[in-house]
């Protein structure tokens, strides 16, 4: 018997429409890619086959229908196949090149238990409730989903509506490969026999027994999948493969949406790929378009996501920090917390997608089936190059009220759609993990200034007697500099033997009756009568009569001047003031009248091998204004 | 506590000593707190090291020299300390008052405040230690802390109290002692000239990078500088001191 | 530039969250151009140059050069420098100089040329701070476009919940840098304006105010709690005490309850708000 296509009529007691079922999804927030990403994974990863030695094996695979294969997959895929209008696949099969969106999973049970959805034998629906059933409740214990809404994503994706399911499983006969095509479309209206029915825009492709769909089984199914040219099942192994006829790529190449996928799976997936206690073996991901391998990165060793494994992996090891909620009293989860110093990694498309920008200030949401439901944005840190990252992972406890709270996609924890008291919880997560992550900026010594180079030692000294019974900082309080010795504007003279400099502030502090002096230019060498001095030129501003003293020392340091010369060492000394014509005065104390815009010149001899400073004051004269 | 300790006896100060104390922190962020077996096996090494000069009865001004420096070893080889801890007054007022209450007291009877919390750490009676044999420490010499007793105590407060200038740097201590060692003073008064020469290697530190130097380059700078020195000082001398 | 985690990245003006283990690792490439050092230096064409780093760390008070390099060439060259320091002999602020200076004593050949070994011909000099400078009051200027502070803020006093931990890891008044009026007050705290006066006085009002609030606001400030020296508990209380000496905490909660704006009011009066200073 040729397999075929056969649409659902809506059976006189009615069925749910194709349209209600693609729209289970909701309006989801994030791309069709990544939500397939997260759903397909998630479902492979619950139907991991347990106690197994191997790995779960997760490959998505870009790439289109080879030359040898067009033929029987028009041959068998048109047969009986909707019209144009009903599914769009007729088109997608015409077009010389069929792309192909290829989903598997290996080292799993593959889709088991009957066929038809009105047998009730045994436990395991899984075909039933991937092929027949959608909006199935999960029963995997602590499984990603809470309702099987997931599957929905493989229709979306596919601009024909369809795909075909490829899986191998365990029956009571031993194992057994199966093979059928399902679309999901738009309810219509047709004709069966001239007469107008109305259709759920649900198709089934296989045989057709007694007016329903069954997939080709053992034997046929093999040489069907080997003549559409589908990857083999090796004979003892189990597993599924979801063919996404004609990818919607989102306007992105193959090879771009590859690369996409491949990064996805790293910000989305990555809790499944590490190997802990629970799970010895991580999950085992892998890309191809067109035959080549594209490299998933690898979480543990990729910035920024190796942040996120470290604070991931401080939960694993029983650390990390217990969250709860007081009233009402409830055990929350774990929160693992790891920062680090470093520039912030550029944006990729996938990063974008998960909400994390260049910097990573965020916490990884998740429950204990450990998929990334979101990154929480917790306050950014005060340095662009600190950055850190966080895990919390909700109790066991708290998984049923934290999966209510997730919308189909599982990808937010919203408490408004909870009920009291279970949306505090929620709520009150959100609270602890600021509390927490304001308590790690805290204690990573932000008090250590940000950005800015100014100087706060002023500014921290007036605030002083606010803190007054605290100590400054412990560590460094022996060797703190002096009050005082902070270098103002002095400039050692250059290199050589002798030097200048000057001193700007003031070092006596009797401000009252301190007049202005105005500096024209830094101190310069020169010479006098063969012997070289440093020359200060400068002027008084202030009209009245003043008196200019000159200080002149040997630097011993930054800001700190010799108070006794060592035995037997050259002193700087004073030589003269000179005015303009000629004038020149050798007494120490220069009295003179501001304010004429005269330039006075200071000469002093420094002394042989140091720096000499410079320290020129005036005083306007006693009596005058 | 401090002002306790300062009225005690030694030996009520020696029942006092504990391994632990609720203020103790050991040192900054990233720094080991040290086992408390650690700790006692410091106490009495010190101890034991006290009582070979006297301890806990007073001791001649000859033995507390020679006790500092046989502890400033023990304390920098036994402590396991690296400078970023030893900087922390906290871990020094911790020996002093805590674990070795009696011995800080032997050394400095009614010691002033920062001999023993530490509010100055070069003047800290087991903190200065530390950090004097620290500065001149030679890994690679058979006895890495031969140079500790060029210079007496006194000697080198002088280059403490210039720490930040010429005491911040091994290199350059080391290279002070290599060339006091190889110095003969003749009659000159030691105390003068040691004074004179950091004197002038401040002046010169402005503009001289004395770290920058090898050993070798260093040592015949600061041999020219101590020349210098010894000359002016000798030229400063009465004329009558001169002749003959 | 510093590099971190085989990273390289421009070397920042501080590095948070140092600690002693972590070793301080920088490079840079610096192009000499050894003839035009003599001659700017008077130094004759064979004199011998080095290039070296030395770094200081104001909290361990250390010295050293970890990297010397002589420098062979007669006019221009190119010396990588790569040194690493032992975080364990840091601490405080990091003082790195990159010094070019005369490798051996030259007789001199002009009076106020360079002749003793080490003098300085050319220095560079940067900071790189690991812990905080001692400040009395913990201040950091921050960007609040890069937090998540509102970008118009003038500050903001950071002050944690627990009041034993540690005052100066416990609080942290921020100043936004995109403030100008906040900014320049602290830039010139220490000869501030008549304009400056007065926005430090009202920040330091609004600091005592929220320093005082958060503590009355905390079930656990009491009379007779007891907390350790320089814990935030502590410093709390000697504010309190300092502002309104001969109050008790409850006496001052029922103010600050039942008339806030009142009690706003005594606080700007306890700390002479745009009082001499």
């Amino acid at each position: 018997m040729t397999p075929g296509w056969l649409s659902q009529t809506f059976p006189p007691d009615g069925a749910s429409a194709a349209e209600g079922i693609r729209n289970q999804l909701g309006r989801p927030e994030l791309d069709l890619l990544t939500i397939l990403v997260r759903e397909a994974a998630q479902n492979s990863w619950d139907a991991r086959v347990r106690g197994r030695r191997r790995p779960v094996a997760f490959r998505i695979e870009f790439g289109s229908v080879s030359a040898a294969h067009l033929g029987a997959w028009r041959e068998l895929l048109l047969q009986n196949a909707p019209l144009d209008h009903q599914l769009p696949l007729r088109g997608a099969l015409r077009r010389s090149d069929i792309r192909l969106l290829s989903v598997s999973d290996r080292g799993t049970t593959g889709l088991g238990g009957p066929t038809r959805a009105d047998v009730a034998q045994g436990a395991n629906h899984d075909f039933v409730s991937f092929v027949r059933n959608i909006g199935e409740p999960r029963d995997t214990e602590l499984g990603g989903g809470t309702y099987g809404f997931g599957k929905g994503i493989f229709y979306l994706v596919s601009k024909a509506g369809a795909v075909l399911l490829h899986t191998r499983c365990a029956t009571d006969e031993g194992l057994q490969t199966r093979l059928i095509g399902c679309a999901l479309w738009k309810s219509y209206v047709g004709q069966e026999d001239a007469e107008e029915r109305r259709y759920t825009g649900r198709h089934w492709w296989g045989e057709a027994i007694d007016g329903i769909v069954e997939p080709l089984i053992g034997d046929a199914a093999d040489q069907a999948a080997q003549r559409l040219g589908l990857q083999p099942f090796e004979a003892d192994e189990t597993g599924t493969t979801v063919v996404v006829i004609d990818p919607m790529l989102d306007d992105m190449e193959p090879t771009q949406a590859a690369e996409y996928v491949a990064e996805s799976i790293a910000w989305q997936l990555w809790p499944k790929t590490i190997a802990t206690e629970e799970r010895p073996q991580g999950m085992q991901f892998a890309v191809r378009c067109d035959g080549r391998e594209v490299p998933v990165p690898d979480p543990e060793t990729t910035r920024p996501l190796d942040l996120f494994v470290a604070a991931y992996r401080e939960l694993a090891a029983g650390e990390g920090k217990r969250l709860e909620c007081r009233s009402p009293r409830k055990y929350l989860g774990r929160l693992g917390l790891a920062k680090r110093v470093g520039l912030p990694v550029p944006a990729s498309m996938a990063s974008l997608t998960a909400g994390i920008e260049d910097l990573v200030h965020h916490v990884c949401l998740m429950r204990p089936a450990e998929l990334v439901v979101s990154y929480f944005r917790g306050p950014k840190p005060p340095s662009e190059l600190q950055s850190y990252a966080g895990v919390f992972r909700a109790d066991t406890g708290m998984d049923e009220i934290y999966a209510r709270a997730e919308p189909p996609t599982h990808d937010s924890w919203n408490p408004h759609s909870l009920q009291l008291p279970e949306s505090t919880f929620v709520r009150t997560t959100f609270r602890r993990i600021t509390e927490a992550l304001e308590g790690l900026l805290e204690l990573g010594g932000t008090a250590r200034g940000g950005g800015s180079t100014i100087s706060l030692g002023a500014a921290s000294g007036r605030f002083a007697s606010l803190v007054a019974g605290a100590d400054g900082l412990g560590g460094a309080s022996d060797f703190k500099p002096r009050p005082g010795a902070a270098s103002g504007g002095r400039a050692p003279g250059a290199g050589g033997g002798v030097g200048g400099s000057i001193d700007r502030g003031g070092r006596d502090g009797s401000r009252l009756n301190r007049g202005r002096i105005e500096y024209v230019g830094d101190p310069y060498l020169d010479s006098r009568d063969g012997a070289t001095v440093v020359v200060q030129d400068f002027r008084l501003p202030d009209v009245g009569d003043h008196e200019v003293h000159v200080d002149a020392g040997v630097l011993t340091g930054p800001g700190t001047r010799e108070t006794e010369p060592p035995i037997g060492a050259a002193v700087p000394t004073f030589v003269a003031w000179e005015g303009d014509q000629g004038r020149v005065v050798e007494d120490r104390v220069l009295r003179i009248t501001g304010g004429d815009g005269t330039t006075w010149r200071v000469i002093v001899r420094p002394a042989a091998d140091t720096v000499t400073e410079l320290d020129v004051t005036v005083r306007s004269a006693p009596g005058q204004s | 506590m401090h002002e306790l300790y300062r009225t005690l006896e030694i030996a009520e100060l020696g029942r006092r000593a504990g391994m632990t104390h609720d203020s103790s922190i050991f040192a900054a962020v990233g720094g080991d707190r040290a086992g408390i077996d650690d700790l006692a096996a410091l106490r009495l090494a010190v101890v034991d090291l006290a009582t070979g000069y006297g301890f806990p009865a007073e001791s001649s001004r000859d033995a507390r020299r020679d006790f500092d420096l046989r502890v400033a070893e023990t304390l920098h080889s036994g402590m396991h300390m690296v400078p970023a801890e030893a900087a922390a007054g906290d871990v020094w007022a911790f020996l002093a008052l805590v674990l070795l209450p009696d011995v800080a007291y032997w050394r400095y009877p009614r010691p002033p405040g920062d001999r023993v919390l530490a509010t100055d750490i070069t003047r800290h009676v087991f903190g200065r230690l530390w950090w004097r044999a620290h500065l001149v420490y030679s890994g690679g010499e058979v006895n890495p802390y031969g140079a500790l007793g060029i210079l007496g105590e006194a000697a080198f407060d002088q280059i403490y109290a210039r720490r930040k200038a010429l005491g911040a740097s091994p290199h350059l201590v080391k290279a002070i002692l290599r060339t006091w060692a190889d110095l003969d003073l003749g009659d000159l008064d030691e105390r003068e000239v040691l004074r004179g020469f950091l004197q002038r290697l401040l002046r010169l530190s402005p503009f001289v990078v004395f770290d920058a130097l090898d050993a070798e380059t260093l040592d015949a700078e600061l041999r020219v500088v101590v020349l210098e020195t010894v000359d002016a000082v000798r030229a400063d001398r009465p004329a009558s001191g001169r002749i003959g | 530039m510093l590099v971190v985690d085989e990273e390289q990245i421009p070397l920042p003006s501080h590095l948070p969250d140092w600690d002693y283990r972590t070793d301080i690792r920088l490079r840079r490439t610096v192009q000499v151009d050894v003839g035009a050092l003599r001659t700017g230096a008077g130094l004759p064409p064979d004199a011998p140059i080095a290039l070296a780093v030395v770094w200081t760390a104001t909290g361990s008070g250390l010295r050293s050069s970890p990297c010397r390099i002589p420098i062979k060439a007669a006019d221009t060259e190119s010396v990588h420098l790569d040194v690493r320091i032992a975080g364990a002999d840091l601490g405080g602020l990091l003082i790195l100089e990159t010094v070019a200076v005369l490798d051996d004593r030259m007789p001199a050949a002009a009076p106020i040329s360079p002749r003793r070994a080490g003098s300085v011909l050319w220095r560079e000099r940067c900071e790189l701070r690991l812990q905080g400078d001692a400040p009395q009051f913990p201040l950091a200027i921050v960007d609040f476009g890069r937090t998540s502070f509102p970008n118009d803020a003038g500050w903001h006093l950071q002050i944690s919940p627990n009041l034993s931990a540690a005052t100066m890891g416990a609080m942290l008044l921020l100043i936004n840098e995109r403030n100008q009026a906040a900014m320049s007050a602290f830039k010139n705290a220490a000869k501030p304006r008549a304009v400056d006066k007065a926005v430090l006085s009202t920040i330091y009002m609004d600091v005592a105010r929220t320093m005082v609030e958060h503590a009355l606001r905390s079930e656990e400030f009491s009379e007779t709690a007891d907390y350790e020296d320089e814990t935030l508990g502590a410093t709390l209380t000697a504010l309190v005490d300092q502002l309104f000496p001969g109050i008790s905490i409850g006496d001052l909660r029922l103010r600050m309850e039942n008339a806030p704006a009142h009690f706003a009011s005594e606080i700007q009066a306890a700390v002479k708000v745009f009082g001499d200073d």
